[in-house]
């Protein structure tokens, strides 16, 4: 109990932390879920896992782009919030560690994620109301604007501090319960059943993909380089 | 010219051009804070005039965070320029109003469409092909493009002023983001076979099974990028692939 909740704070304040790169600072997409899981996961002791979170995670939100106004999922407090329910659940199911705990994750990862999307609101929730309060932000920089760009700074840099604490806070509100949860709901099941569902995923996933990068003529590219990938790498395996 | 302690200054700042992100006035406080170092060292002593361009700069602002760039070091040239009287003092506003929404679509289109796709399917098969690596691959292309953006665009800008707009034209960014899209749709194909061969890889008896695996990865890829194509959502997506499959498991498999 007290391992899944030092577990839900320690994903909660990463996350936060890596939220920030999605919109606030640098924009380097270590906010994306191929870095964030893995890095959940390493923070967690179990990098191998988050790995494979955050590789099907990274597919299945691919399109979902930050167009004009639109606030799409938010993807880093996702990514750090299924890793979590992974790596509690697993740990609470006695799984291998490494990748030789993989079947066991294929088994979960597709569950935890239905499990967080609801979740999802909660992360967009938050940054709608980061935006709207930072919106004083520059109502007081206007005022402020007399004590130079110094000024101007501090209150830009606020902005930021607004996105740490309002998605730590967020991800504090989702994960104590969902972590904690998964540890104790993934237990009551086998681990078998749910591989299929792990490939369903991985499948929703490439479409995601696929969608993201169509053009009028991607889809027969797709195609020829699925084939001749598929015959070459069949050949070299027999 | 600024100085190269002002430049990098603006480069660094130009990483928090969303920090104070709203509704309303998007990256505008944002774009001031970036542009208040080249500023100060512009106007120097004189207080009122380093103010008043302040002020200019604290004002709507929408473009895409990298193609800020370009724009931020057009608006220190022609800062530059009218304090010389080479211009007016207000050119510098006008085209950052001309140029955000286009430079938005432009860098929305090539960056995030194009680019991330990319990094992502690439970073994704490297997870596949070589485990940890993968995230270190994603990152690695992707930040090429985002880093030459920010730094290359900075500099155009400063040195080219309005003529930066040339420059990006030159870039052809619209074409190279199609080029990159066919890439990824290449890629992808790869992903999907390497991972259909690596869940299912083939016997000595022979590879109809992986070829068969291989067929349906493909055919389910299409329906699925359909599906999005229509306009389901990733939440519906995933729901109806997933939901069937884990109920038939606990019903079935158990």
């Amino acid at each position: 109990m007290s391992a899944a909740l030092n577990g839900a704070i320690l994903v909660s304040v990463a996350g936060g932390v890596l939220s920030l790169d999605r919109t606030a600072a640098f924009q380097v997409m270590v906010s994306r879920p191929i870095v964030t899981a893995p890095v959940i996961g390493w923070l967690l002791g179990h990098p191998e896992w988050g790995l494979v979170a955050g590789a099907a995670l990274e597919l299945l939100l691919i399109g979902d782009l930050p167009v004009g106004r639109y606030v799409p999922v938010h993807e880093t407090s996702l990514a750090a919030l299924v890793t979590g329910m992974v790596v509690a659940a697993l740990e609470a199911m006695g799984a291998s560690d490494g990748y030789a705990g993989l079947r066991s994750e294929m088994t979960v990862l597709p569950l935890a994620i239905l499990m967080a999307f609801p979740a999802s609101r909660v992360f967009q929730k938050a940054d709608i109301i980061t935006r709207k309060m930072n919106a004083r932000l520059f109502e007081t920089a206007a005022v402020s604007v007399e004590g130079g760009g110094a000024a101007l700074i501090r209150n830009n840099l606020k902005g930021a501090a607004f996105f740490l604490v309002t998605n730590t806070v967020a991800l504090l509100l989702t994960a104590v319960p969902l972590m904690l949860g998964a540890s104790y709901f993934f237990t009551r099941f086998a681990l078998r059943p749910f591989t299929a569902a792990f490939a369903g995923l991985l499948l929703a996933g490439a479409g995601a993909a696929a969608w993201s990068v169509t053009t009028d003529k991607s889809a027969y590219v797709f195609g020829v380089s699925a084939a001749a990938a598929g015959a070459l790498l069949t050949w070299l395996a027999l | 010219m600024i100085s190269g302690k002002s430049f990098i200054k603006v480069f660094f700042g130009s990483f928090f051009i969303q920090s104070s992100w709203s509704f309303e006035k998007m990256q505008g406080l944002g774009f001031a804070s970036a542009i208040a170092p080249a500023i100060k060292e512009i106007y120097g002593a004189d207080e009122r005039l380093k103010k008043g361009a302040l002020k200019r700069h604290l004002a709507f602002y929408n473009a895409h965070p990298y193609m800020a760039s370009p724009v931020l070091g057009a608006a220190i040239n022609m800062e530059e320029k009218a304090l010389r009287g080479d211009g007016p003092k207000e050119a510098s506003s006008k085209f950052k109003s001309l140029v955000m929404g286009p430079y938005g679509a432009i860098g929305d289109a090539f960056f995030w469409g194009a680019v991330r796709p990319l990094a992502s399917i690439a970073g994704v098969l490297a997870v596949v092909l070589w485990g940890m690596w993968g995230p270190l691959v994603f990152l690695a292309l992707y930040n090429v493009f985002h880093l030459l953006m920010r730094w290359y665009g900075l500099k155009k800008g400063l040195v080219l002023g309005d003529g930066v707009v040339a420059f990006i034209k030159s870039l052809d960014l619209p074409r190279w983001a199609v080029r990159l899209k066919y890439l990824s749709a290449a890629l992808l194909g790869v992903l999907c076979a390497a991972t259909a061969v690596s869940v299912l890889p083939p016997s000595g008896n022979g590879a109809a099974k992986t070829a068969l695996a291989i067929a349906a990865s493909i055919a389910a890829t299409v329906v699925s990028g359909y599906a999005f194509k229509k306009g389901a959502t990733i939440q519906a997506l995933a729901s109806i692939v997933l939901i069937p499959l884990i109920l038939y498991g606990i019903i079935f498999q158990t």
